[in-house]
């Protein structure tokens, strides 16, 4: 799941419906089918640790995160975590290929700090697009913004020093994100604890 | 004294003259993996039904009766899990437990090598496929392939339920008697490797078949 950047409502302090339609600004929402869109959301929390999907089952929600922060991931063959990606304050979240299209899920999504969210089932989401004349831009737009940002991470993951990486990264992350264990910012870096550690020491961003 | 010895040496198992690091259990790794089996699974059903009940070789198994037997050394640990897991307290683990010295050592052996199955042994009777020896129709084939889907899903629910539980304590005779102890997250390690073994066999004779 990637994350647009422009969804980070840190310095303000929103309330949930405020942090959902800032989530979904891209579809213009009039203030009547903005109410309607309201009714959908559901509240929902997770402790921290608690694993949210698990990989085979089927993914039926789609969150917005009021607070917390969950990470999506694998282990590869070695046991080590894989982490694919982060969801925070005001970011969508869910595996969103099972969500979508019906799949089983291939990885794991868990809270790694107790998490506030609100969600749509399967259904709404899909209804929305017919329901709501302004879903079709919003999905447009969030859509490649998910995929430019899938695209970035694959060449800084391929193509830049671990070095480079780090202060890629840290230059672009997110407050809530630097708060949890280095060890899943690491794996989402693609290298170990103890070379994360290492820069984080040594390296000005 | 370390001695390394083949397992199938006499006939011995000797775990504690070989050198070797203890296996990790990642429940995460396990569901995964159960779920790369079921997709393997869905694709082998795919099949038509004549190609799934024929033999490529006298005396060697179809691939439904390779399905069978998993189903079949599945059923006798059901109830030993079940059992063990219930009895289990909770915890909020979801970490890698360091399987026994006994349990790593059978593991190690499971994997094919160089592209062959090594270490076989005779399959004691009661694992042997019974249905589709006796009646191989298509109806019979579904009614196996039917009980290893819920044999796949009692065992992920049992690697999820063994990673939220104190499962050390709660030990169980394994299939081969007393002289193997499983814990639960052990034991779902162990039919795992096991069906990624008839995984590895069922490949081998689909392409012997043509298929």
């Amino acid at each position: 799941m990637g994350f647009p950047q422009n969804l980070n409502p840190a310095s303000i302090k929103m309330n949930t419906n405020q942090t959902v339609l800032h989530a979904f600004a891209d579809a213009n929402l009039s203030s009547e089918d903005a109410a309607a869109f309201l009714e959908l959301w559901k509240p929902i929390s997770f402790p921290k640790g608690a694993i949210m999907t698990e990989v085979g089952q089927y993914e039926k929600r789609f969150y917005v995160v009021l607070s917390g922060v969950q990470a999506v991931y694998l282990i590869n063959p070695k046991g080590d975590r894989v982490t694919i990606g982060f969801s925070f304050d005001g970011s969508y979240s869910g595996i969103y290929d099972s969500f979508a299209f019906g799949t089983p899920s291939a990885y794991f999504l868990q809270a790694l700090t107790p998490s506030e969210l609100v969600y749509i089932t399967p259904e709404e989401y899909h209804a929305l697009f017919d329901r709501f004349p302004g879903f079709d831009r919003w999905g447009r737009i969030v859509h490649g913004q998910l995929l430019m940002g899938r695209v970035q991470r694959e060449l800084e993951l391929t193509t830049l020093s671990s070095e480079e990486r780090f202060v890629r990264f840290m230059r672009r992350c997110p407050e809530p994100l630097r708060q949890i264990p280095q060890k899943w910012l690491a794996s989402y870096l693609n290298m170990t604890p103890e070379t994360f550690s290492r820069l984080q020491n040594s390296v000005v961003w | 004294m370390q001695i390394n010895r083949p397992l199938e040496h006499k006939g011995e198992l000797c775990p504690k003259h070989h050198t070797m690091a203890r296996i990790h259990i990642h429940p995460e790794l396990q569901l995964q993996r159960i779920q790369d089996l079921r997709q393997r699974f869905e694709a082998v059903a795919q099949r038509p039904a004549e190609t799934l009940l024929r033999q490529p070789a006298p005396k060697k198994w179809s691939p439904g009766e390779i399905v069978e037997h998993m189903v079949e050394a599945h059923k006798l640990y059901i109830p030993k899990l079940d059992n063990a897991l219930n009895a289990a307290a909770p915890t909020e683990r979801w970490e890698a437990l360091k399987a026994g010295r006994m349990a790593s050592f059978l593991y190690k052996g499971f994997a094919p090598k160089d592209g062959k199955v090594r270490y076989k042994m005779k399959t004691q009777q009661v694992f042997e496929p019974k249905q589709l020896p006796q009646v191989a129709d298509a109806a019979t084939l579904d009614k196996v392939f039917e009980a290893f889907r819920a044999s796949l899903e009692h065992l992920a629910q049992s690697a999820r339920s063994s990673a939220e539980k104190d499962v050390a304590p709660h030990r169980f005779n394994s299939a081969i008697g007393p002289v193997v102890r499983f814990n639960a997250a052990e034991a779902v390690e162990f039919i795992l490797r096991h069906n990624e073994r008839h995984f590895f066999q069922l490949d081998q004779t689909l392409k012997a078949l043509g298929a």
